[in-house]
């Protein structure tokens, strides 16, 4: 079993690999790393995706039934938990390997489908149906005819730095880690630089805060080294909760020994020795993978005191936060783990000078982190070639929203939007023409198709006045309501709001309601419904102005975005809203109103007896009519008429 | 380090590194706060008092925000107060509209800053919003309804008390503040001491309310009614009215009183100097003992009640003596009696103070379970400015009318408690007392006053040096105790009042913001102390005939009412 014997390597015996000064390596040694990179197996491995989007899919029944095939074949059969690929929409994704071969994967299967699937490969024969592409590792067979997984559109063009072993290994294992080149820039590190030789190396690199803003990571570092302290701090921001971003709990649960190395490093370059992930009892298989792949660096030694032998001590704890969207603020993550209410403070100072417990904090996200590994592996001028002149490296996207193939991507600074949605993403599921796009979640900002072909770095972004967010990007075609949307992220701002600043805790509450007034219909038009919705449409972008230049933290500055943005762009979809109480995609139900086709209709009472509001008026056999003015626009008369006489407006 | 910023195209001189407010407050240019308390970690929720600086898209928050050399910044221009306004205007737009009906009507921040700011209309429609209120707690009424959310009460509770009893619950828009599971004051750690009402910008936060239980006694002929009053309420509540208070006030409030229909005013003097003979008494019995714990006055009702709750393993240690303000109501009601013939349980005792804490012990002096002390009704010094008003005496048209009552003599040291402090000198000067002593140069001892809020000194008396300390404000004791826990100090006796300064700034005070100045209280307590501190020893004082039996069977068991309970 090559679980069994993986963990029969103890990771502390890779430390002779890390503490190897050149990477020369003697026969034992490079058959262990063959072994590790399951290059050369002996027996077929069945490798699971088994991350939070596979688990939906049932990962569980697929285990069972490779177990009953190898059972009913009398074959010794090898299963492998690994991580994700990002290619969401294809759960769940199955690698299958026989030895000497490339290692195949297939999508979107069923338990049922697996068996046929296996008995085929196992007599070398690729059924095309559902195959992603194969994977050509070294000294393996690749099967002929068979498109690469690379050329698939989906991962193709794409520069997968970051995302480079999610998917192939298994997650937690250090050993694997070890053997695919990882902690060896660490390693390096603690043996043969000091701390600010490494923070040249960051500086030159042009690392750039991949949380939003886009700040100069090395000012940050600086900053942290620089203060005199007897204790600094290294804080992972991994709270992330946008809606419909969800590429750092992918990364996490596929490869977190890559975001503990970069923290590890971190820790190393600011002189913390202490560091902290902040992540989310919402993801409890992030919390397990991270918290299993710390307990394996801790037994090869890359955790805790003296680490390698260089003097350097190192703890990385694993904090759960409550959950709440405002924990992912960075002060407000500070107040939590002090053990305070989840609220952010003011700033300055800044964590970087008076963080936690009032020391110096580097707080960083997960995928920010994630890129110091590959800048001190490969040098800064190797990082500064990809990407743009001013933001360098990659930035990982998760593409959601009416879009056909839904995953996490990576691409370099620079790459237009349009090769995103178009490209990767498939384009606008069904064919259907492109609305807009929302970036950045619910402090995000809308994209129309006019602006698709923005290239991707912060320069750009600024010039157009977008904002890139976390990486959040979903995808709206015509069948969606703006309206609609930005009232559901207003509610989402509303509700996650710590409540603490005036403008953010009444201010979304306000601009909500305002919102539901023009998505809605009032039961009755007795009371002045109609002025106060017209006052309010007066007050809206005054409210958002204050809004954005007065709350206190980030949530509240951008909560107005997606209104502030959608004003702007669908400004004849508000009119219409506000003005003709109509919604062009039907999605503002409420707004629906109802006519019944004199033609069509066979007086049958059905929905008159099913109407909640009384509406219908009519007698058996004679055609029914709707009163306007008491219909709520609920649609039940039209889910209910057999006789296709009930016309929506 | 002075730097020059430019505000609103004028140089100004501003220290680098302060809070922008401090350095637009220096120079004379006010920005309106609402969440600010000076002397306090900003918090920067209310965002009332945002400026904008130039090169930056947002605006900051002024009372935060530090002063760099660059800062160009404009403190009024029109998108700031169109900023502050929105604010206020969300804020108002929640805000119950009952103003008429509101304790905190034209004393209220909130409609000061709604005036200042020129909102002349609703421009959102106003919301309804329905919240529970929290009248669990027998001395302090919370309206969350009323409440703007500022925190100043959280952070006086946590920060200056170490209490901690409320703090903000829920999040979002349903965020309020409420204590712990929401179940409300009685059953939360609060002390009572009523510091978060100073603090209160509107009327969110109020004292229980005796005033109309008063008035009714008042009018009531079947009933005789008399008043004590603390001397707290001398030192500020001139305040309230256009006379300076102290030597003017005392002589015309008592006439107020009387006019109000009070049959009886007394001043609470000689039960406090007995109070501080029977501590003196105690004390010396314990330094006899020769016991090596410190003894803690137990005056302070919301000291008595912290140690109970937080810290209980000084309750051996509290003094066992019974508070002047339980002690002369009982001996009050019993004299009165023996005087007039009127039954004990018609004569009601109005105790006028600047205690919030003293509230709950009202009305347990009649009726079952009584235990025969305690006033019935408690008056903060708000509340009887408003009786005064609502019976229309104007107090500063009124002379020396009438003077108080007379009840057990004179005493020397009784407008000194109203000090934090100020008990610790009584005693001094009782223990100095004796004509063989020599006392401290000036009659007093030098580091004993002050408005430090932590004062240690040690006092020669009867032949030995006493270890004496006065604390005031509960994170100072908390703090200060472990310390001397830590450095394993020694102390004979310690005075701990729960206010920043005493009762001059206890929760029943006129609220003058979260700046009051308690100076000018101090020393209106120390000119009424000169006035007496000539007169005879306590010791020397006559009992009222008659009352000797009941004070000397109740001395044995002078314990604090919490304590037996």
């Amino acid at each position: 079993m090559i679980q069994e014997m993986t963990n029969r390597i103890n990771p502390r015996e890779l430390q002779e690999i890390l503490l190897l000064e050149k990477p020369e390596l003697n026969q034992e040694q490079q058959a262990m790393i063959r072994f590790l990179r399951r290059e050369r197996i002996s027996r077929p491995a069945v490798f699971l995706d088994v991350t939070s989007p596979s688990v939906i899919y049932g990962i569980d029944q697929f285990k069972v039934a490779v177990k009953e095939w190898g059972e009913n074949n009398a074959l010794d059969v090898d299963v492998v938990e690994t991580g994700s690929l990002g290619l969401i929409s294809a759960e769940p994704v199955i690698g299958i390997q026989i030895p000497g071969r490339a290692r195949l994967y297939y999508g979107q299967i069923t338990p049922l489908k697996l068996p046929s699937i296996l008995d085929a490969v196992v007599r070398q024969v690729v059924p095309e149906e559902n195959l992603i592409g194969q994977m050509l590792m070294a000294s393996q067979q690749p099967w002929e005819g068979i498109p690469f997984w690379d050329q698939h559109p989906f991962f193709k063009g794409q520069t997968r730095y970051l995302m480079n072993l999610c998917g192939v290994i298994d997650p937690c294992s250090a050993s694997e880690y070890i053997a695919w080149g990882g902690y060896q820039a660490f390693a390096k590190s603690l043996r043969y630089y000091t701390s600010q030789e490494l923070l040249k190396l960051i500086e030159e690199s042009n690392l750039r805060g991949r949380s939003g803003s886009g700040f100069l990571a090395a000012t940050k570092w600086l900053k942290v080294a620089n203060t005199p302290s007897d204790k600094r701090y290294v804080l992972c921001n991994a709270d992330e909760s946008d809606p419909g971003g969800y590429m750092h709990r992918i990364l996490m649960e596929s490869n977190p020994h890559l975001i503990i190395e970069g923290i590890m490093l971190a820790a190393y370059i600011t002189g913390s020795g202490q560091a902290i992930i902040y992540t989310r009892s919402r993801y409890p298989m992030a919390v397990k993978r991270l918290q299993k792949a710390l307990q394996e660096a801790r037994s090869a030694g890359l955790l805790g005191s003296d680490i390698l032998k260089s003097g350097f001590s190192l703890d990385i704890q694993l904090k759960r936060g409550p959950g709440a969207y405002v924990c992912g603020e960075e002060t407000a993550i500070l107040s939590s783990l002090e053990g305070k209410r989840g609220m952010p403070q003011n700033r300055p100072p800044y964590p970087a000078t008076q963080g936690l417990f009032d020391k110096p904090t580097l707080v960083h996200n997960v995928e920010t982190l994630a890129q110091v590994p590959l800048i001190i592996r490969n040098g800064p001028e190797w990082y500064k070639k990809t990407g743009t002149a001013e933001s360098s490296g990659t930035k990982l996207f998760s593409l959601s929203g009416r879009i056909s193939r839904l995953g996490v991507v990576e691409v370099p600074f620079g790459t237009p939007l349009k090769t995103l949605v178009n490209d990767f993403g498939g384009g606008v599921r069904n064919g259907q023409p492109l609305k807009a796009l929302l970036l950045g979640g619910p402090s995000g900002k809308f994209v129309t198709a006019t602006q698709i072909d923005t290239p991707i770095d912060f320069e750009h972004f600024e010039e157009e006045d977008l904002v890139m967010g976390s990486g959040s990007l979903v995808v709206l075609d015509e069948g969606c309501c703006p309206i609609n949307l930005m009232k559901n992220l207003m509610d989402f701002n509303h509700q996650e709001s710590c409540g603490k600043c005036i403008p953010c805790r009444d201010g979304t509450k306000r601009v909500l309601s305002i919102l539901k007034s023009v998505t809605t219909r009032p039961a009755n038009q007795e009371k002045f419904d109609a002025l106060e919705r017209f006052r309010g449409i007066t007050r809206i972008e005054e409210l958002a102005e204050v809004m954005k230049s007065t709350s206190l933290c980030g949530l509240g500055k951008t909560a107005a975005n997606p209104v502030i943005s959608g004003m702007k762009l669908f400004r004849e979809e508000m009119e219409e809203h506000v003005f003709d109480r109509i919604c062009r995609a039907g999605v503002c139900r409420n707004l629906r109103s109802f006519r019944i086709d004199p033609v069509n209709c066979t007086g049958c009472n059905i929905c008159m007896i099913k109407c909640p509001e009384n509406a219908i008026i009519g007698s058996p056999h004679k055609v029914h009519i709707i009163m306007e003015d008491i219909c709520s626009g609920c649609g039940k008369c039209y889910e209910v008429c057999k006789f296709n006489a009930i016309r929506v407006l | 380090m002075i730097i020059e910023i430019d505000v609103n195209g004028r140089k100004i001189k501003a220290r680098k590194g302060e809070r922008i407010l401090d350095a637009l407050k220096a120079n004379g240019i006010r920005v309106p706060t609402l969440c600010n308390m000076d002397g306090f970690k900003p918090t920067g929720s209310c965002r009332i008092c945002v400026v904008e600086v130039e090169g930056r898209p947002d605006l900051v928050p002024a009372c935060s925000y530090p002063v760099e050399e660059w800062m160009v910044l404009y403190t009024h221009s029109p998108r700031v107060i169109q900023a502050r306004r929105t604010i206020l205007e969300l804020l108002l737009a929640e805000h119950p509209e009952g103003c008429l009906t509101c304790d905190r009507n034209r004393g209220c921040e909130l409609q000061e800053l709604a005036d200042e700011l020129n909102i002349s209309c609703q421009n959102l429609s106003h919301v309804q919003v329905s919240k529970r209120i929290d009248n669990t707690s027998r001395a302090l009424i919370r309206d969350n309804a009323k409440c703007i959310l500022c925190g100043r009460c959280i952070r006086i509770c946590e920060e200056q008390q170490a209490v901690a009893a409320i703090d903000f619950l829920h999040r979002g828009s349903r965020i309020e503040v409420g204590t712990v599971l929401d179940k409300g004051l009685s059953y939360s750690s609060c002390v009572n001491c009523g510091q978060c009402i100073l603090v209160c910008p509107t009327g969110a936060l109020k004292e229980r309310n005796h005033m109309n239980d008063v008035v009714r006694s008042l009018h009531d002929p079947e009933l005789l009614t008399i008043g004590l009053v603390d001397p707290a309420v001398m030192a500020s509540a001139g305040e309230h009215f256009r006379s300076k208070g102290g030597k003017e006030l005392r002589t015309s409030l008592f006439s107020a009183l009387k006019r109000a229909g009070f049959n009886r005013v007394y001043e609470n003097h000689w039960g406090l100097e007995k109070e501080a003979t029977i501590l003196t008494n105690k004390f010396l019995q314990q330094i006899d003992a020769n016991s090596q714990k410190p003894m803690f006055l137990s005056s302070c009702p919301s000291f008595v009640q912290y140690v109970i709750q937080s810290q209980s393993d000084l309750i051996p240690l509290l003094a066992p003596v019974k508070p002047a303000r339980q002690l002369m109501p009982m001996l009050l009601r019993k004299q009165i009696s023996a005087e007039t013939g009127w039954p004990e349980s018609r004569i009601v005792v109005v105790y006028l103070t600047a205690c919030i804490a003293a509230k709950p012990e009202a009305h347990t002096s009649i009726g079952p379970g009584s235990d025969g002390y305690g006033p019935d009704h408690v008056l903060s010094i708000r509340e009887m400015y408003r009786v005064i008003r609502l019976l229309g005496i104007n107090i500063d048209k009124l002379g020396v009318e009438m003077l108080p009552d007379e009840f057990g003599g004179n005493a020397r040291s009784g407008y000194l408690p109203a000090l934090s402090g100020g008990m610790t000198e009584a005693i001094i000067r009782i223990l100095q007392s004796d004509a063989s002593e020599t006392s401290l140069p000036g009659g007093r001892p030098a580091r004993l006053r002050g408005t430090r809020e932590i004062r240690e000194f040690s006092v020669q008396a009867k032949g030995r040096t006493f270890q004496m300390a006065s604390i005031s404000g509960l994170t100072n004791f908390k703090n200060w105790y472990q310390d001397v826990l830590d450095k394993n100090r020694h102390f004979d006796l310690i005075e701990v009042m729960a206010c920043p300064g005493g009762c001059i700034n206890g929760g029943g005070q006129p609220i003058a913001g979260p700046h009051t100045d308690i100076k000018s209280r101090a020393k209106m307590v120390f000119e009424l102390d000169n006035l007496y501190s000539g007169i005879s020893p306590s010791e020397d004082l006559p009992l009222p005939p008659g009352l000797e039996l009941p004070l000397q069977a109740t001395l044995a068991t002078f314990l604090p009412r919490e304590i037996i309970k």
